[in-house]
């Protein structure tokens, strides 16, 4: 059974399209949502978080139907949101947070509730600043305490909107290691700018564009697009579609390559560039 | 979308909302001005005890009243109302559970106004106006506290609560005649029958604002009811006071 299906999912605000005949079945697994900004992955996380319901089109969250209100409820016990922007109150303590949205997670009992909130901050690493107040908190540590609350009552589904947005490498590495290591194993479903958080976490990536999926595989398939299409050259070449000097002082070049350039192997990042089409001219010199 | 019923968790929240309301400090202000008041007036030994008892905790309304506004705020100052939108609990319960919550104030206030009372009582002559008055202020502080949830939930600013407590204040001369001024909150009746009135008109309030604050964004069965009783009981006992 998919965790999250979508069928012909449709979403306008205004006039503007957000989604257009969205169709996708998530299976448990770490899924990677790319796509550039107002692509409509935001429209997509928000409605699979039941926050949002489509104008067309039909979505079924872990086998229920988020249009009737008991099963949106049944949905929302099994489910973890982290939204793209998380709010706090900041006067609360770690603790006192994550404790508050535990009793609005309808886990009611006192003792359990208390050693649930314990063990998500302890597995965020979060348990010494518990009893800290999150005004002091850091950013990567308001990020982590943003999971932590998410994974209260170990969710069938974990939807994470940019999740690693503003965090260190260090932090990234940190976040990446906790989404991949999950106890309960859930479908994780994740949206990022970051094509090496995709390449690192996730088994699956679909790439929405204009509200429309381009691509829907593996990160080595969505690699694999771009075979023969990115090449390596000592001086920038006008044919290429996008092209931006490396570390090693080299070229790297993505579009048609031309017949007698070398083709080296593509990334996922190289992928995304081509399916995106980004203008990002990082002709540095 | 459609509310769902109450879940399990409601009580847990009544408690949580409860302890932060009774703790925060809005509300401990109200308490010390109260205290400070009653202090000063008892001290000079005012011959009319109650009405000096009256003035000194009726302040703490508008405190309070801010106070349940804030609270209320807190998701639109925080900007998680998306965030807890995707948990089970739907809004009107958390409405519900604070408005619920309201009642730990109440009861505190309840405990230090009958301690005060019982002690001007052994100091002075109370009588059956004096005492009317008096315990109509945990209902005062119900309804303003009600209403301090419902400004949150149709005007979510932070400055409405406050602009209104200012004006509750300025609004109640205390020698006015006027019989509508008796209908004013803050304000108090200096007969018998009008001071009985006031008892169901304050409850009707407290009923007709917590109607209010649980209509947004949806009405639902509890919230109608509450309005409707709410604005019978204000009604009827506004009409019996102003004949």
């Amino acid at each position: 059974m998919s965790s999250l299906s979508l069928e012909n999912v449709g979403k306008k605000f205004g006039s503007t399209p957000a989604l257009a005949g969205v169709r996708l079945e998530v299976e448990p697994s770490v899924t990677g949502l790319l796509g550039p900004n107002g692509a409509g992955k935001t429209t997509l996380l928000r409605m699979a978080a039941t926050v949002l319901a489509p104008d067309s089109g039909r979505i079924r969250i872990l086998g229920r139907d988020p249009a009737h209100p008991h099963e949106r409820v049944e949905i929302r016990r099994r489910l973890g949101y982290v939204p793209q922007e998380p709010g706090f109150y900041r006067n609360f303590t770690a603790f006192d947070f994550v404790d508050y949205v535990a009793v609005l997670k309808d886990i009611a009992e006192r003792r359990r509730r208390h050693d649930e909130v314990r063990k998500v901050l302890d597995y965020v690493g979060l348990r010494d600043h518990a009893h800290q107040r999150i005004k002091a908190l850091s950013g990567g540590m308001r990020q982590r305490l943003a999971l932590a609350q998410a994974l209260l009552g170990d969710p069938e589904l974990l939807i994470l909107d940019e999740a690693t947005a503003g965090l260190d490498p260090e932090q990234r590495l940190r976040f990446r290691e906790m989404i991949s290591v999950l106890p309960q194993r859930p479908t994780v479903l994740i949206s990022t700018h970051q094509t090496d958080d995709v390449s690192a976490l996730c088994q699956r990536v679909v790439v929405l564009i204009a509200g429309t999926i381009r691509f829907d595989g593996t990160p080595a398939e969505l690699a694999a697009t771009a075979s023969d299409r990115v090449w390596v050259d000592a001086d920038r070449d006008e044919r290429a579609a996008v092209s931006w000097r490396t570390s090693a002082g080299q070229f790297r070049h993505i579009g048609e390559r031309p017949a007698d350039a070398q083709s080296v192997t593509p990334t996922v990042d190289d992928a995304y560039l081509l399916l995106s089409g980004a203008d990002i001219s990082a002709r540095s010199s | 979308m459609r509310a769902v019923s109450a879940g399990p968790g409601l009580a847990q929240l009544v408690l949580l909302e409860g302890r932060r309301l009774a703790l925060h400090p809005l509300f401990l202000a109200g308490v010390v001005v109260a205290a400070g008041g009653c202090a000063a007036f008892l001290a000079r030994g005012w011959s009319t005890s109650g009405w000096t008892v009256y003035a000194g905790f009726a302040l703490m309304a508008p405190f309070t009243m801010v106070a349940t506004n804030v609270v209320t705020l807190r998701d639109h100052r925080a900007d998680t109302v998306e965030q807890h939108e995707a948990l089970p609990m739907p809004v009107s319960t958390r409405v519900g559970a604070l408005l619920t919550a309201i009642l730990a104030p109440t009861l505190l206030t309840v405990a230090g106004l009958g301690a005060v009372t019982a002690y001007a009582a052994s100091r002075f002559a109370l009588d059956e106006v004096d005492l009317l008055v008096l315990a109509s202020l945990p209902l005062i502080m119900t309804a303003l506290a009600a209403l301090g949830v419902a400004l949150a939930r149709w005007m979510p600013s932070a400055f409405v609560a406050p602009a209104l407590a200012v004006a509750f204040y300025f609004w109640t001369p205390g020698d006015d005649p006027s019989a509508w001024r008796v209908l004013m909150p803050l304000n108090s009746a200096d007969d018998t029958g009008a001071a009985v009135m006031r008892l169901p008109y304050l409850l009707g309030l407290t009923l007709l604002f917590a109607g209010a604050a649980l209509a947004q964004p949806q009405r639902s069965r509890t919230s109608v009811l509450l309005a409707l009783v709410g604005a019978a009981l204000v009604t009827l006992s506004a009409a019996a006071v102003l004949t």
